[in-house]
């Protein structure tokens, strides 16, 4: 948004820095690019603010310096969105991980962002509570990370996501002012809703320091049925649950599988299709009504003849820990919306081009939701590895991006990425959006953030 | 607009019979308006809309004064009825370029004043836009004109089995473009949400006539949840025309218990200990003794004993398999909280009754006190009892009765201040008091308003929960989205800058009274 600042000097800036938060929580990093995960070559200060009045310092600072900030958590979501422009400061904030305020009875937590949804979901399950959302992250992503991203996973089936549990804020804006948002109750209609405008913008408008959220009790019984077969065999039961009255807490179907080199559907044995497709339905309902939708599940099975069983309670838990798992090192996420009808559609070209390309891919689909992501490649790549702008993998992945962006958006959806590559990132747009809305989000920018404070350049629309 | 209604279902109250708009609200107050003649202003919305969907009439625009909020009516402009998106689009980019106000309306019902045309506005009505667009059951979606009713929009999908979940007492009245502005609760979004949980995509026409698209039909917005910020907005940012919803499948089954108590103490704790035995009911509604009286005398007559302090209804939904086990844990529960009488509906006639009971309450306050302000803080669901008392204390020190009628389990009350307005200075002592009643909300970790929204009622009372620096940045939201300050002006945010209207609007309350004394 604004013109390069002249000369920044990075051992000024950490010394000024460190007058705010002590020297222990400062250091130069002379490759900026391997803490922000991009391409930078210059160096960054990172500051790890104690408190809530350290960030407005740092911000203030930052503010009156023209230096150009990124905020990060646990840093398991920085290969997101488009390359920012060059960054001065990185403020972790990780030093601000305590549980502010838990009131079990009113279902409602305050939190700092830098506490991990591990830690949190650990005190909460002390007090039978938990936040219902499990997005496809590491156990160590933070909760302002989440927040930032609106990160969502299979529980927003039944319980929706961020936006939804999300009740209030302390934002510290790009000038340094504190501003409160929302409340601590679980309903409220003061004023504009606030919070939903932080929910999700990525760091570009504001530092959270203190988030509100409602929360669940946390299920006395849980019950996962896993029915696996072909994706048409799933795609049969999904539309039979869809339209039944059946509670599905997470609805998600998989194929988690890589070594699939064609379409399974049309080729390979049988056993190897029926290994292929899982649909995993959980219940947290009570034991009867989980006993009852277990049945349910069981006869749309046999009629549709996939095979069924189930899990309850802890193994139900490990189950999805290590789904979660097995995904979490793919180089690169995108992420698909859509019509819950049109999923198998969208599935069968994503397996039909990693038969083509020789790629490793694995899907899963909120079928009851229309939410699928793509996880692509094996362990993460390294800053500073083999890709290229022109490397045969950042084409192909560009490539299906783009496919899916167009499928997707003649059936009324969208595609972005969710994780890739600085290099993809820069082949193509992250996110893809285009019409009116776009004016209002560079408005909404320019009022907040006039001198492009945080993270500039890295947001949907370019902002 | 909102939750909770009193249109159609009372005989108006003193207030409503009495009160005059005001004319000089329109001729004092109006920094921003053009010199437009209302004879190029009618022609210019005759030919956008067609004759017979504009009215100018002075004698024909009395009833679009107020809502359901009555105390500070104002006469509009005009009152225009578009039929569709382009419509609508056409006469906000003609009203701005001529520079005059305007405000979106629905059914009128909303409680805090968010559809009063304070400045003299054009009324966009949005009446005649009252089409289910398109439903999509098979991915859960209707797509609906702001106009629909909410009820109506149920009633269309229900032989399918399908509803929408958010379910303010109005919503046989009440619309879903107006649901969208409030923000509007009801009885069962303690278990479903509320309406922005419940609203995923929308057409919409920003104060300068731009039409966008907002959200996302299925998954997460990409960008700026611009619609987040629009839900609740009060109608300051711009017009839905186009509403897309999320619609649920009906449950399976539903119970419902209706629990009688000696002491609010006992009810309020019967609250919490449901939730915390891990169960989430689709419902949880308190009434104190006051609102039974008022209720018992009406259509609707349940029979409360006259010496219980408190009763619940308590409704659980899901699969009927589990569901048993589900009310008979609740109904436990209220007895190691001293229920006296505790009693799950024996049929649909009984549970019919009983909602009706609780959702006709406030029309029933009409029976007992001439007339009522409804209150509408949110408190943390653990200090009911504590709040409960200080709003007697409230009501013991002022001479003003309050009953409660409330959804008891997200801890948003409804505090009913009843006054007679024929007594000088009572009206001035109720607003008083429900100022006050927010005030206790607020301290102990509350907000100002669940579900009825700011309007022009509450405006003040935003300083209770919000510091100058919050409501700036309210304000700059504003700002991008109303350039020109067009759109239904000097509502829902206070304005340092805006200090002459706000003396505007409270002289026009004194007159008012003035008026109803003579």
């Amino acid at each position: 948004m604004e013109t390069e600042i002249p000369n920044f000097a990075p051992n000024d800036a950490l010394s000024s820095l460190s007058e705010i938060c002590g020297i222990e929580a400062v250091r130069l990093i002379e490759h900026g690019g391997d803490i922000l995960q991009t391409n930078q070559v210059d160096p960054v200060v990172f500051v790890t603010p104690h408190d809530e009045d350290e960030v407005v310092e740092i911000i203030r600072m930052a503010h009156a310096s023209r230096w150009k900030v990124s905020v990060i958590g646990a840093g398991t979501q920085l290969a997101s969105g488009a390359p920012s422009d060059r960054i001065h400061v990185v403020m972790g904030m990780e030093r601000l991980n305590q549980v502010v305020e838990f009131a079990p009875a009113d279902l409602v937590v305050t939190v700092q962002p830098g506490v991990t949804m591990e830690a949190l979901q650990a005190v909460l399950a002390a007090e039978g509570k938990m936040l219902p959302l499990d997005p496809w992250l590491a156990p160590n992503a933070t909760i302002g990370g989440i927040a930032a991203t609106a990160a969502s996973g299979p529980r927003r089936a039944l319980y929706g996501t961020v936006r939804d549990m999300a009740i209030g804020l302390r934002v510290v804006y790009p000038d340094g002012t504190l501003v409160r948002t929302g409340g601590k109750v679980v309903k409220n209609v003061a004023g504009y809703d606030m919070t939903k405008l932080f929910i999700g913008s990525a760091g570009t408008l504001g530092v959270m320091t203190e988030l509100t959220f409602k929360l669940r009790p946390l299920p006395l019984h849980r019950e996962t049925v896993l029915l696996s077969g072909t994706r048409e065999q799933i795609a049969a039961v999904q539309a039979r649950l869809t339209s039944s009255v059946l509670i599905a807490a997470r609805a998600e179907a998989m194929n988690l599988t890589t070594d699939v080199t064609t379409d399974v559907t049309t080729d390979v044995s049988r056993e190897a299709a029926d290994a292929a497709w899982v649909l995993a339905v959980d219940c947290d309902e009570n034991e009867s009504s989980a006993r009852y939708q277990r049945d349910e599940l069981k006869t749309w099975a046999d009629e549709e003849g996939t095979d069924f069983t189930y899990l309850s309670n802890v193994d139900a838990d490990a189950w999805w820990e290590a789904t979660k798992g097995s995904v979490l090192d793919a180089g690169v996420v995108l992420r698909i919306a859509g019509r819950p009808s049109d999923w198998e559609k969208l599935a069968r070209h994503v397996t039909a081009f990693a038969a083509e390309t020789g790629l490793q891919i694995k899907q899963t689909w909120g079928v009851t939701v229309g939410v699928g992501r793509i996880f692509i490649g094996g362990p993460r790549q390294q800053p500073h590895e083999p890709d290229t702008p022109d490397s045969a993998f950042t084409h192909r992945v560009s490539g299906l991006l783009l496919e899916l962006r167009q499928m997707a958006s003649e059936l009324g959806g969208s595609a972005i990425i969710e994780r890739a590559s600085t290099e993809i990132r820069t082949a193509v747009d992250p996110f893809g959006i285009t019409g009116g809305a776009t004016v209002l989000f560079e408005r909404i920018k320019r009022e907040i953030d006039p001198k492009g404070v945080l993270s500039p350049g890295s947001y949907a629309g370019g902002i | 607009m909102t939750t909770e209604s009193t249109q159609g279902q009372t005989p108006p109250t003193k207030t409503q019979r009495d009160a005059q708009p005001t004319q000089s609200a329109q001729s004092d107050a109006q920094p921003t308006q053009s010199a437009t003649s209302q004879m190029e202003l009618v022609a210019a919305m005759q030919r956008i809309v067609g004759a017979k969907n504009v009215i100018y009439e002075p004698h024909r625009l009395h009833v679009f004064s107020c809502d359901g909020y009555v105390a500070e009516p104002s006469l509009p402009r005009a009152v225009v009825m578009p039929t569709n998106t382009d419509e609508v689009a056409a006469v906000v980019r003609w009203l701005h370029q001529h520079k005059i106000p305007f405000l979106p309306r629905g059914a009128g019902t909303g409680l805090s004043g968010g559809a009063i045309p304070l400045n003299g506005e054009v009324i966009i009505s949005l009446v005649k836009m009252k089409k289910l667009l398109s439903v999509d059951f098979e991915n859960l979606r209707a797509v609906v004109q702001p106009g629909l009713v909410n009820l109506n929009l149920t009633k269309l999908i229900t032989g399918e089995g399908y509803y929408y979940a958010p379910d303010p007492s109005s919503q046989s009245v009440c619309t879903i473009g107006g649901n969208l502005a409030e923000n509007a609760g009801g009885s069962h979004c303690l278990k479903y949400g509320v309406t922005t949980n419940h609203i995923v995509a929308a057409k919409f026409v920003l104060p300068d006539g731009e039409v966008i698209d907002v959200g996302s039909g299925f998954g997460d917005p990409i960008g700026y949840d611009i619609l987040g910020l629009i839900v609740g907005s009060e109608g300051t940012l711009g017009i839905a025309t186009e509403i897309t919803v999320r619609i649920l499948k009906k449950p399976q089954a539903v119970k419902t218990a209706l629990a009688m108590f000696d002491r609010v103490e006992d009810a309020s704790n019967t609250v919490s200990a449901i939730i915390g035995a891990g169960i989430i009911p689709a419902a949880i509604e308190m009434m104190d003794q006051l609102a039974m009286q008022a209720v018992d005398k009406s259509n609707y007559h349940v029979g409360y004993p006259t010496d219980i302090e408190a009763v619940l209804l308590i409704e659980v939904d899901g699969l009927a398999a589990g569901l048993e086990e589900d009310a008979g844990r609740v109904v436990e529960i209220c007895e190691q909280n001293h229920v006296r009488m505790v009693k799950v509906a024996g049929s649909e006639a009984e549970r019919s009754l009983w909602w009706s009971s609780r959702k006709m309450a406030f029309g029933a306050i009409g029976r007992v006190s001439p007339d009522y302000i409804v209150q509408d803080g949110v408190i943390p669901r653990t200090k009911l009892t504590e709040v409960l008392q200080r709003i007697a204390d409230i009501s013991c020190e002022s001479g003003l009765p309050i009953a409660n009628v409330f959804h008891a389990g997200d801890g948003n009350l409804h505090p009913l201040i009843c006054y007679d307005s024929r007594i000088p200075g009572e009206t001035e002592k109720a607003m008083r008091v429900g100022s006050e009643v927010l005030r206790v909300c607020v301290d102990v970790g509350g907000t100002i308003t669940g579900e009825h929204g700011v309007g022009i009622e509450k405006v003040e009372e935003m300083r209770y929960q919000f510091g100058e620096a919050d409501l700036a940045a309210q304000l700059a939201m504003r700002d991008v989205f109303n350039p020109g300050a067009l759109c239904n002006a000097g509502k829902l945010i206070p304005s340092p800058a805006r200090c002459v209207e706000v003396k505007q609007a409270r002289w026009t309350t004194g007159r008012n009274a003035a008026g109803v004394e003579g």
